[in-house]
């Protein structure tokens, strides 16, 4: 690949990446307005090339929103006018609109979603739906401009549109979308970082473990070669670890076209966007529960800041595979900061002593405080599910249960489940009475003889830990705000997901044979060895 | 690689590794102006202009296409630029019941006042804007009273926006 072409590369990304940045930074009355979550979603739909289908959907929204709109055919007011992208935010407005008499014969308004009723056909759009659809629209006239899309749009604006105009007109977006993203998303560098990475590993990822990871980076970070950037260790992780995941999801699919549970695809030698897509949500399922405690309802709870997240980010996007390669992880954590701040001295254009420096100090944590930071995290993310386990009981919620079991599924429920059944009973005949059966219901949870010793002692612990925590939110009552109830149930299933990532880390750490005995020594081996390739690197000096 | 197709593994690395650089963004990270943003600057008489909308409004041709757009689709009264033959300077203008006059202030000889003038009731103005070629203005509106509004302007401070104003190719769009 020539440095024209590489250049090129280089630029197609900035500029769909700077597009993502717009969106994700994108604010109603200073708040977010997309949540990171809707975020990713899109840049799924672009990766993958999975846009066809919502591109539909957002279609058949805009014709309802020019329709519920106060001026007829102003599609803008539903998407830029009713405030952060969130389901409830659109449910108000479509049902304020109903009330304000703003609808059509052909949309109406339900508890669900829109409706479309076209003369040649139906078409529904969920509530649910319309955040993500609001961020395509967002980002489809950031990327492609507004006065071409408004101007194709008019079709199934100005007149009666039917079913078959809104298909016509979501199949011409698409292909615009198509061309723009042939001309910005990158693919040649990709296919030349895998196929590297690959034939470093003589074809079998089976072989890769730490040694191998950083005996690569030693190699490929002093290249010239500008195809991929295998500078910094960081990258280099990722790039491993995704192409581990990627050829294990290849296997996957692979068993899966073998055993029949998929058909064939489309052409020979591609995968199906729509396959494609699963893939990638399947291999991003790790990293997910981060992405979801900063989604609404759930971020009404400060269960993590964002020095945490980011403390975990690497760990729980590895996924399983950091239990493979556990010193690559600590490495990219601990030695990723220095390198980080060589590559952003070297953007101020700092002298060679100041990177001297720098590469000298190394690194703020050693391998055992980075092992302190993931115990009190992972000692955090528990009492922070013993805390919202309190909340739930204490509004007698019944996600209790769910989040007891998931918690402790080895104890001794027999007792409990009695008395749930009796309760269940009493409160199906005698409403009126409802407060205090709830009531009941709590005090046989505490109650050591009803319950059982450790259910009582476990309870005990989670009134404790909701006492500890004064993050924002904690001390809010479930049983009034349903957001807050539904916070504190998911984001404990969330949170103890991540403690069992980060308490497996800690024990594959523990276990893990280290040539030069201890932590200690590991440490200052790897110092060396880091120092020296970062000297090699960006001053050129070999040590 | 065994039991995987290789064709397969790399499709799927190269949608990782796209996936990853579209997200592998920090606050330093370069942006664009998304629509939102256009929205605002169109519809919200509280939006404040960012440092990097006002350039743009200058450099960028597809934005100011696409606020002009937006402008002219929700236009309460368009006033358009004055008829060939006009030339030097504009005090006056007219359009769709309103009419838009600068006159200098008796009080202070740095100011002048924009005074609009509305013959209809249905739909009051709140912003207004001056479109020229290369750039466009905008000058939040104080309430109509008796179906009349004025705003006191510096001619050095808003020089611009005056200079804009008194120019007979520019537009004024009032929302």
């Amino acid at each position: 690949m020539g440095s024209e072409e590489l250049l090129l590369e280089a630029g197609k990304s900035g500029e769909l990446t700077a597009v993502l940045h717009t969106l994700a930074e994108t604010e109603y009355n200073g708040e977010p307005k997309f949540s990171p979550m809707i975020c990713r979603e899109i840049g799924k739909f672009i990766v993958c090339r999975t846009y066809a289908t919502p591109i539909l959907e957002l279609c058949h929204l805009i014709v309802a929103a020019a329709a519920l709109s106060s001026e007829k055919g102003r599609f803008e007011y539903f998407f830029w006018d009713s405030g952060v992208a969130k389901t409830s935010v659109f449910h108000t407005y479509c049902q304020l609109a109903q009330q304000e008499n703003n609808t059509s014969s052909l949309c109406t308004v339900n508890s669900s979603g829109v409706m479309l009723g076209y003369s040649d056909g139906d078409f529904s759009v969920q509530y649910s739906r319309m955040p993500v659809l609001s961020a395509l629209l967002e980002f489809i006239l950031t990327a492609l401009g507004y006065v071409d899309i408004d101007t194709s749009l008019q079709t199934i604006l100005t007149t009666n549109p039917t079913k078959k105009d809104v298909s016509a007109c979501a199949n011409a977006l698409s292909r615009r979308m198509y061309d723009y993203l042939r001309d910005h998303l990158p693919t040649a560098q990709s296919q030349r970082k895998f196929r590297k990475v690959l034939a470093f590993c003589d074809d079998d990822i089976d072989n890769v473990d730490d040694a191998m990871l950083l005996s690569f980076w030693q190699d490929a970070s002093l290249e010239q070669d500008k195809g991929a950037d295998f500078k910094t260790f960081e990258s280099v992780t990722q790039t491993f670890i995704r192409t581990i995941q990627a050829v294990e999801s290849a296997r996957d699919l692979s068993a899966m076209r073998h055993a029949g549970k998929i058909g064939m695809d489309r052409d020979a030698g591609e995968i199906d966007p729509d396959i494609l897509s699963e893939r990638l949500e399947i291999i991003e399922e790790t990293v997910t529960p981060l992405l979801k405690l900063t989604s609404e309802p759930i971020k009404q709870i400060k269960f993590l800041n964002k020095q945490e997240c980011n403390h975990l980010e690497k760990l729980l996007s590895a996924g399983d595979l950091a239990l493979r390669l556990p010193l690559s992880i600590l490495r990219a954590d601990s030695f990723g900061k220095t390198q980080s701040r060589v590559t952003q001295a070297l953007r101020l254009h700092s002298s060679t002593q100041d990177l001297k420096e720098i590469i000298a100090e190394g690194p703020e944590d050693t391998y055992q405080d980075r092992q302190v930071i993931y115990e009190k995290l992972h000692d955090h993310a528990l009492r922070s599910v013993y805390a919202s386990l309190h909340a739930l009981a204490q509004a007698r919620l019944k996600d209790v249960i769910t989040i007891l079991l998931k918690l402790e599924p080895n104890l001794d429920y027999s007792l409990l489940a009695q008395h749930l059944i009796d309760d269940t009973m009493a409160a199906n005949v005698v409403v009126l009475h409802q407060e205090k059966i709830a009531t009941h219901f709590i005090e046989t949870l505490s109650n050591p003889e009803t319950v059982g010793q450790d259910i009582a002692d476990l309870l005990a612990r989670a009134q404790d830990a909701h006492k500890s925590l004064s993050r924002k939110g904690f001390k809010e009552d479930p049983s009034k705000n349903p957001d807050i109830a539904f916070a504190f149930a998911n984001g404990a299933e969330l949170l103890l997901d991540i403690s069992r990532d980060i308490e497996a880390f800690l024990e594959r750490l523990d276990n893990l044979h280290l040539n030069g005995g201890g932590w200690s020594s590991q440490f200052s081996y790897d110092r060396a060895v880091f120092s020296e390739q970062f000297n090699k690197i960006y001053i050129g000096a070999t040590q | 690689m065994t039991g995987s197709s290789p064709k397969d593994a790399e499709t799927i690395f190269q949608a990782l590794d796209a996936y990853d650089q579209l997200n592998q963004f920090d606050e330093g990270s370069p942006q664009k102006i998304g629509f939102q943003e256009i929205y605002a600057y169109a519809n919200d008489v509280t939006y404040v202009p960012s440092p990097a909308f006002k350039t743009a409004l200058t450099n960028d041709l597809t934005l100011r296409r696409d606020l002009n757009h937006l402008l002219k689709k929700q236009t309460i009264a368009f006033m358009p630029r004055a008829a060939a033959a006009s030339s030097g300077d504009i005090n006056k203008r007219e359009g769709n019941g309103f009419s838009l006059s600068i006159k200098q202030s008796k009080a202070d000889d740095d100011s002048v006042y924009v005074i609009i003038q509305s013959d209809l009731s249905e739909k009051i103005p709140t912003l207004l804007y001056i479109i020229e070629e290369a750039n466009t203005h905008r000058l939040v509106l104080d309430d109509f009273f008796d179906s009349e509004t004025q705003i006191l302007l510096s001619k050095k401070a808003d020089a611009p926006l005056l200079k804009a104003l008194h120019n007979p190719g520019s537009e004024v769009i009032l929302r």
